[in-house]
């Protein structure tokens, strides 16, 4: 692992562990947090249960595809992110088509906009900021990208879910 | 099997299903899953229904055969 990689980590899992702590702080009463009834629970568990089903084949095709000299040189940086990504994407999927990813107390139109802003920033850093591909191996700012597509696959999930419920009534 | 029996209290009542939902804190997506049979709520959640709905247990959840 380069000398890089292992600040962006450490800053990463530092910011990560500030955030927690500050969040703990103002959260003491819960007022903040996302609250679901029993059935999103359930359903919140499948999900969970799926996403680990997705990570374990995306695990399996990345080995497939780094055992390939040319992919195992482009995915050298980054590769280990690709199933976390899959995961992602299958159980936050399978919450919002199962209504159990907004939560009671969410506002939809409110997060929505918020996932969309973010998702454009994401996007925009690695094609504008930084370069994606450095002598033929993928950088970091791919996994920008990811979660900038991430947040607008959620987005545009939502209007989707909004749509059918709309239909539906 | 739907439950139309939980349907008709709520009509009855002239509640939307959101409000039923709101009234008892739950989604309405699951007071819509347990009209359609879709969901099977848990033995508090039905409480909840009936003290909402101004019914009992057997009125709402008791299958007769």
């Amino acid at each position: 692992m380069s000398r890089i990689m292992i600040i962006i980590l450490t800053a990463t899992i530092t910011a990560a562990a500030l955030f927690i702590i500050i969040m703990k702080l103002i959260n003491k009463d819960g007022r903040y947090q996302t609250k679901y009834d029993e059935r999103q629970l359930i359903a919140r568990g499948k999900a969970y249960m799926y996403g680990f089903v997705g990570i374990m084949l995306a695990n399996v095709v990345m080995m497939i595809l780094t055992s390939q000299t040319s992919f195992e040189r482009l995915f050298s940086n980054i590769g280990y992110f690709i199933p976390i990504f899959v995961g992602i994407i299958v159980q936050i999927s399978f919450s919002i088509f199962s209504d159990s990813y907004i939560g009671l107390n969410t506002n939809m139109k409110k997060y929505a906009i918020f996932m969309f802003i973010i998702s454009l920033i994401n996007i925009a850093i690695p094609l504008f900021f930084n370069e994606l591909i450095v002598d033929g191996v993928l950088q970091t700012s791919f996994i920008n990208l990811c979660c900038g597509f991430l947040f607008l696959i959620v987005a545009v999930e939502l209007l989707i879910k909004k749509m059918i419920d709309a239909r539906e009534d | 099997m739907k439950n139309l029996r939980v349907k008709a209290a709520r009509a009855a009542k002239d509640m939307s299903q959101d409000d039923l939902a709101k009234a008892v804190g739950v989604s309405r997506q699951t007071i819509n899953a347990v009209e359609k049979g879709d969901y099977n709520p848990t033995i508090n959640l039905c409480i909840s229904i009936c003290r909402a709905l101004d019914k009992t247990l057997d009125e709402l959840f008791w299958e007769n055969e």
